[in-house]
């Protein structure tokens, strides 16, 4: 029994984790940008929960606190000499990068992000499109109580608009260390609305290896995001011509399926890409469109084919540009042909330049929402 | 001590030797009939039913004729004339004390040393009413009095089979308590009944006022806190578990039933559950074991999560808490200890009060304590939350009401010295525990710990009566299905 009763307390000293630590001694943080200071020094700006007020009537404010260091690590730890309270990190939301750090590399930023214990691996990454990523912080949240809750309300719900691609950390780090694949990171920037300035989410940074290298903007994100089978939502907005008659048809995607083949020939790859919509006609401007009648149809199909090749060509055509395989053609090969796939392996950035796409489009109108036929005006 | 055969010397040493200086008992002097022999009764008033002795005893010996006396045999002669139904002649002085202190009548008459007990018992009772301790919506609205008598006549009406028995015995020496074992003979198991006996038989104690007593001293494992024999007021339960071949100790003086063996599972069900439609009485039980869990552990998880686990908490939630807490001077450990006990204050205090003041403690204790502090900022009014849910929920199961305060102790303290590990770490002890305890042999934690289809169907869910086809397996070991169909197999 003695020995019994030695056993168990020596269990209880054998693991558990010794961090009492009571919520109110915590500064919760609740997002983290990044900026480039004097030298090689970073500035931090880390929004934190301000309590104001005690007991029930106390409300939680916003607030952003800087500091700067040579290392992020040590800059936070600097912001306790401010704040008075220890960060948490483990409700961090938004990981906020400048272009500026984003262009240089921002692994030696994301080793912090990633090493430390308490901010979770799903932390979203955004590139500020604005001078600085402080900025991005220092605007105005609309519906939720602060900025990087605001943000990440944006990025999670983002599937009805897929105008970016939201990439959280391990997402990155997946993309960022697999073989032919390179990431992108989803852009952040100000609108103004009246006095206020608030964020909004379009675009994406596309990178090589971490260095960003270029931007696509909100149409390309899209053609990016089916490409990448990320997406199977969104609208496109089309002019319909024909003799005569001409409408702005908004198809909303409702299904998306992109399959990948390569081809090889004569030692030239060519990487086949079909892509199948499934779309439902949303809105159609002028009720002299028939759309019950087949070969209409068929025209409003074959237009958002012609639209989304040619959309989807510029992206890769882009990206082809900058070396940057953000669509994981390469990594499509190493599945398809992994024989063909050593050989390009060690250069393929600069074979996926000068790789020969063939892209089809083949939309399917699925329905047309709950009309099905134009509506018939009379006197 | 013995009688002589002069009634007034008999008479004497009852009023002398054995009564003496005790005012409430009554000595009647008579002659028999035309006889000119001399009686005597003594009773103790109150105890017997004046009326009842007045008519069928006094009234005809006085009376009688001389004719139908015979002098050598003379008790067998008055047998006759007395209209009691039962009566002993009796020649110890022990038994005689014994009757007359049991509300039974001595009558001595001159020239013998004998004495007749007339069993002529008269005292109040309460009236049998609805037990207040176990109310049912539906169901038998009959409970236990504190007559032994009274409740035997319950539970027969409810069983009438020969093969119910009753064993009666006296405990505690000076107050002579009678306690009843009842068990259906075919269906309990010997070797239960045979350890309920001996541990009775081993009671050495000088009063039983109360099935507690001997609870206290029949239990197994005596320094857990778990209850090991049940109790209840009703007869309807007692008929159900004797049906399942569990032993009942009935004690005179007390509405409390004690049923012996009780495993853990008991605690969780109510007879309702038996009279109600089977579905809805399984929802219940499992609402009573989520209850449990939530009254041990609520206040425990609560304590780590926001102690050690602040990542564990959905940030809205986390920063409406980080709010409420903001200013709170205390720790929360101490925040918890504190309100929790102010709780079960609040509680201990309405159970003793009369229900009136009862109200108005509770509109204190909701109003004041809980709305002011807040208000304060003594506390924080998440905190108010957790001690209500708690509360709440252990009013589910009123069988372990006093356990799960401190298994909900030892929860927080290993809680706030180790978080989530610590809590783990105390369940595990406590399931240890539990799966430790037996109750007359039978494993506490019987059926919960089962695979069997056979076992589970009156535990978390109370399965339709058509398919619960036999009796709980370890507790009555021979006979036991429960119905005729499959008795041939």
């Amino acid at each position: 029994m003695k020995h019994l009763i030695l056993l168990l307390i020596a269990a209880l000293l054998l693991a558990g984790c010794w961090n009492y630590r009571e919520i109110d001694n915590l500064a919760i943080a609740l997002g983290l940008a990044v900026d480039k200071g004097e030298g090689d020094s970073y500035i931090v700006t880390v929004e934190i929960i301000n309590l104001e007020g005690a007991g029930p009537e106390s409300e939680f404010k916003p607030t952003t606190v800087q500091a700067q260091s040579d290392t992020i690590f040590g800059a936070i730890r600097r912001l306790i000499t401010v704040t008075g309270k220890k960060l948490y990190w483990a409700h961090a939301k938004v990981v906020i990068i400048s272009e500026e750090i984003a262009r240089e590399g921002i692994l030696p930023i994301l080793d912090f992000v990633q090493r430390d214990a308490e901010i979770r691996s799903d932390v979203w990454l955004l590139v500020s499109k604005e001078e600085t990523a402080a900025e991005i912080l220092a605007s105005t949240p609309l519906v939720e109580s602060s900025i990087s809750q605001q943000l990440s309300q944006i990025l999670q719900h983002h599937a009805p608009e897929p105008k970016s691609i939201p990439e959280e950390l391990w997402n990155f780090m997946q993309k960022l260390t697999a073989p032919g694949i390179a990431p992108v990171i989803a852009t952040v920037g100000l609108v103004e609305q009246g006095e206020e300035k608030l964020t909004r989410i379009k675009g994406v940074a596309f990178f090589r290896r971490d260095k960003m290298v270029g931007w696509l903007d909100g149409k390309e994100s899209l053609a990016l995001s089916y490409l990448l089978n990320e997406s199977i939502s969104g609208l496109i907005v089309l002019r319909y011509e024909e003799s005569g008659l001409t409408a702005q048809i908004t198809y909303e995607v409702v299904g998306n399926k992109t399959e990948f083949q390569p081809f090889i020939k004569d030692d030239q790859i060519t990487m086949g890409i079909v892509t199948n919509l499934q779309v439902i006609l949303a809105e159609v401007a002028n009720q002299k469109v028939d759309f019950s009648q087949p070969s209409v149809r068929s025209k409003l199909e074959s237009d958002l084919a012609e639209h989304l090749e040619e959309l989807m060509k510029r992206t890769i055509i882009k990206l082809q540009q900058y070396n940057s395989d953000a669509v994981g053609l390469g990594s499509v090969l190493r599945r398809r042909d992994p024989e063909a796939w050593k050989l390009v392996a060690d250069d393929w950035p600069a074979v996926f330049g000068s790789l020969q796409t063939d892209i089809r489009v083949k939309p399917v109108i699925r329905a047309s929402a709950l009309v099905s036929k134009p509506i018939e005006m009379r006197d | 001590m013995k009688l002589s055969k002069s009634i007034e010397k008999n008479l004497e040493i009852f009023q002398q030797k054995i009564f003496h200086d005790d005012d409430v008992i009554r000595y009647r002097r008579f002659t028999l009939g035309n006889t000119q022999i001399k009686c005597g009764i003594i009773f103790i008033d109150s105890m017997i039913d004046k009326d009842y002795l007045g008519e069928n005893v006094i009234s005809p010996l006085t009376r009688c004729k001389s004719e139908s006396i015979h002098l050598r045999e003379i008790y067998p002669s008055i047998e006759n004339i007395i209209a009691v139904e039962s009566l002993r002649i009796s020649k110890g002085l022990e038994q005689m004390i014994e009757g007359i202190l049991y509300g039974d009548a001595l009558l001595l008459i001159d020239g013998t040393d004998l004495g007749m007990i007339l069993s002529v018992k008269g005292w109040e009772y309460r009236s049998i009413s609805e037990p207040t301790s176990e109310s049912v919506v539906r169901g038998s609205r009959e409970g236990f009095t504190e007559s032994i008598i009274i409740n035997i006549s319950l539970l027969r009406r409810k069983i009438q089979d020969s093969r119910l028995k009753f064993k009666m015995q006296e405990l505690g020496r000076r107050t002579k308590t009678k306690i009843a074992i009842c068990y259906i003979e075919d269906l309990v198991s010997p070797q239960i009944l045979q350890e309920v006996f001996e541990r009775i038989n081993k009671i050495d104690i000088d009063g039983i006022l109360e099935s507690g007593y001997i609870e206290e001293l029949i239990k197994d494992s005596p320094l857990s806190p778990f209850k090991t024999v049940g109790h209840t007021e009703r007869p309807d339960i007692l008929a159900g578990k004797i049906l399942e071949g569990r032993v009942g100790i009935l004690c005179d003086g007390t509405p409390f039933v004690l049923t012996v063996p009780f495993i853990f599972m008991e605690g969780f069900q109510s007879n309702e559950d038996y009279y109600r439609n089977w579905a809805l009485a399984s929802l219940d039980r499992m609402l009573r074991y989520v209850g449990f869990f939530i009254t041990t552990s609520t206040p425990a998880i609560y304590l780590s999560l926001i102690t050690y686990h602040q990542e564990m908490i959905p940030t809205p939630l986390l920063l409406s808490i980080s709010a409420a807490r903001e200013g709170i001077p205390f720790p929360t450990i101490f925040e918890l200890i504190v309100l929790g006990l102010v709780f079960e204050i609040l509680r201990e205090g309405g159970v003793r009060l009369p229900s009136p003041i009862g109200q108005a403690l509770s509109i204190v204790g909701a109003i004041v304590l809980g709305d002011a502090a807040v208000t304060a900022n003594f506390v924080s009014a998440p905190m108010i939350i957790v001690i209500a849910l708690t509360g709440i929920s252990s009013f589910v199961i009123p069988q372990f009401l006093g356990v799960v305060i401190l298994i909900r102790l030892a929860f927080v303290l290993f809680a706030s010295v180790l978080g989530l590990y610590g809590f783990v770490f105390a369940v595990i002890g406590l399931f240890i525990h539990l799966m430790s305890i037996r109750s007359f042999g039978i494993p506490y934690m019987t059926e919960l710990s089962s695979y069997k289809l056979e076992d589970v169907k009156d535990t978390v869910i109370r399965a339709p009566w058509w398919w619960m086809q036999r009796r709980p397996k370890l507790i009555t070991k021979k006979n036991r299905p429960k119905r005729k169909r499959i008795e041939g197999k």
